[in-house]
């Protein structure tokens, strides 16, 4: 059995923490007095989990290997940072959600197109993404507004995230249920039926795939990459079906035969994918196989301190007779903006921009070299004042950059992330002389630049893609 | 249905005894190597008070008679119970435990077998608190969203 690659683990929970600790800084910019005393309280907490991290750094630097153990202080650390993540919402500042979440929300889903789940933003103090309806959400206040009221979907998005694009692919995935609702695609494949309530869990995974698809046909092997993030920073013990999400195994499967298909398989979403594999082994966890599920699983439980056995009901045995018919009415589905191969193949070369430090909101078809072969060839075949209007704009075509898809400049930020920024997490980390919270604020300015380049590419490639001729959305 | 900021201070709860657990394991691999600075003794030290809130709990527990005032303790104790740990069992060999630490803070020669054992035996019994507050933070995941 293979060891899981502890340093990227390690790496991804010193960002979290770093991510949670820029939150907490951008709630002192603007905090009233009663919040003063809770940030520092946080600030010391903060403290302490950058403490535990460096035991499990300081061993692997010297050539230790109790890998088990460093998966503890892991998972330990994960805990705390979810806990801590909570109690933010005690906060009375809070700050706004930065409006590049909207534009990559709406350059996914351009309004003309999808004017019926048209999103508000709002923080989810639980680590995790969701989507809400307002109408029902107010009338679990005990509010029933008016049918003629209006609707409006309601993005969660976590508090850590707030300045990470690349974790913003989850919002794909929430407008997806928005989208599956609002089409009605779960209800047309099974009804809902009065007095049927079994037949719900069977529903609500419909619903995830459903909305897995949609995030993968937008944002291809980001949004693999950054469900695999967000799930291994819960214990894979609790990687198991439940009544109301699949097992994490098989949406990962799901979406790696979709990539596969697509030839949108990346090595490096190959790479997260092998952590995942990795992990669940290390752990022993069975995966469950969705033609044969079991009839009973253990479930985790707050209120037993442990586990409990759940029935799986029969009608999710249906489940693999219905997902073709739920990937035919996905595809169906017209978006602007699909990410294929060839977006790929630009994500490499602009991974390397990112990597030196470049915006990456836009491109040039033509490489400098040609715009000049091109350039000498107009002015060699003209004298001065002869060349016409034609060729004129032919070689000023070439010059032109073209706006960058959201899909390219996320999944460069990812390749970027997991060729360099895990070399870089080891050499900050491994310097001897400097003391921990210089090596975290050192890494810390470093993912600070690169999701500004992200966050700023995204929004100028929006403004660029609205005065580029055909590009009205 | 459980308040979400009682599931909260239960994770918190697990998990810090969890992390005595996990830095005790620092502390004994430290010392195997010869390493006896502050960081060491703090890290054995968290291993000594978890050793004695289980032990602690385990006696409780293992007495059939809890007052308000032992609940804590037994309430450490109780996450053990709920994985199938027996108290009289865990509490002869949370003793051990707690003694080979304490002589290794006193910076008494200790041998590497026990030195692994005893990790090894930590790492077991923090097991279960690991578990339950992941078990909590995957309920609460799963309420809405992503997962």
């Amino acid at each position: 059995m293979q060891t899981p690659d502890i340093l990227i683990l390690l790496e991804e929970i010193v960002e979290k923490v770093w991510r949670l600790e820029a939150f907490l800084t951008e709630i002192e910019s603007i905090s009233v007095e009663e919040d003063k005393e809770l940030i520092q309280f946080y600030r010391s907490q903060i403290r302490g989990l950058k403490q535990r991290l460096e035991d499990p750094i300081t061993e692997i630097r010297e050539g230790q290997e109790d890998f088990r153990e460093y998966l503890r202080t892991y998972f330990d650390v994960c805990s705390h940072f979810q806990t801590m993540h909570q109690q933010f919402w005690l906060f009375v500042s809070l700050p706004k959600v930065y409006p590049e979440v909207y534009t990559f929300v709406h350059s996914l889903f351009p309004r003309n197109q999808f004017e019926d789940v048209e999103p508000t933003l709002v923080y989810c103090p639980i680590y995790n993404f969701g989507e809400a309806n307002a109408i029902d959400q107010f009338s679990k206040l005990g509010i029933f507004l008016d049918k003629g009221a209006g609707d409006r979907v309601i993005l969660l998005l976590p508090y850590v995230d707030f300045r990470n694009p690349m974790m913003w692919t989850a919002l794909a995935h929430e407008m997806g249920h928005a989208i599956e609702k609002d089409k009605g695609i779960v209800g047309s494949i099974l009804p809902e039926l009065p007095g049927r309530k079994e037949l719900e869990p069977l529903r609500r995974w419909l619903k995830e795939f459903c909305a897995d698809h949609i995030a993968l046909r937008l944002m291809g092997p980001a949004y693999l990459i950054s469900f695999i993030s967000y799930i291994i920073s819960l214990h894979p013990y609790f990687y198991v079906p439940t009544l109301t999400h699949p097992q994490p195994h098989s949406r990962i499967e799901y979406m790696r035969t979709y990539l596969e298909r697509n030839c949108l398989f990346h090595p490096k979403a190959q790479h997260y994918y092998e952590l995942f594999q990795e992990l669940t082994a290390f752990y022993k966890v069975s995966k469950f196989d969705l033609q044969q599920l079991p009839t009973e699983i253990t479930s985790p439980c707050p209120t037993c301190k442990y586990e409990y056995k759940m029935k799986l009901p029969e009608s999710l045995k249906r489940f693999p007779e219905l997902i073709h018919q739920l990937n035919e009415q996905v595809n169906s589905i017209s978006f602007p903006d699909v990410c294929g191969t060839e977006d790929l193949r630009r994500a490499e070369k602009l991974a390397e921009d990112l990597d030196h430090g470049f915006f990456i909101s836009s491109y040039k078809e033509t490489t400098m070299g040609e715009i000049r072969h091109h350039l000498n060839e107009l002015l060699t075949q003209n004298t001065p004042g002869q060349a016409n209007r034609e060729e004129i704009y032919s070689v000023l075509k070439l010059i032109e950059d073209k706006p960058n898809k959201v899909s390219q400049i996320i999944n460069a930020g990812w390749i970027q992330k997991i060729n360099r920024q895990i070399d870089k997490f080891q050499k900050i980390f491994e310097e001897d002389d400097s003391i921990l919270e210089e090596k975290f604020n050192t890494f810390g300015n470093y993912l600070e630049s690169i999701s500004y380049n992200i966050q700023k590419s995204i929004e100028t490639s929006k403004i660029h893609s609205l005065f580029a001729p055909g590009e009205k959305q | 249905m459980m308040d979400i900021l009682e599931i909260t201070n239960q994770i918190q709860w697990n998990t810090d005894l969890s992390s005595l657990a996990n830095r005790a394991q620092y502390g004994l691999n430290l010392a195997r190597r010869g390493k006896y600075g502050p960081k060491t003794i703090e890290h054995l030290s968290a291993g000594i008070r978890f050793c004695e809130l289980v032990r602690d709990g385990a006696a409780v527990v293992a007495s059939g008679k809890i007052t308000s005032d032992q609940l804590g303790v037994a309430r450490v104790f109780s996450v053990l119970e709920d994985s199938g740990v027996r108290p009289k069992e865990v509490k002869e060999k949370v003793e051990i435990v707690l003694m080979l630490l304490e002589a290794i803070k006193n910076m008494e020669k200790v041998s590497d077998r026990e030195i692994d054992e005893s990790k090894d035996f930590l790492g077991k019994l923090s097991d279960p608190y690991q578990k339950a507050a992941h078990g909590a933070l995957s309920f609460l995941r799963q309420q809405e969203g992503l997962y």
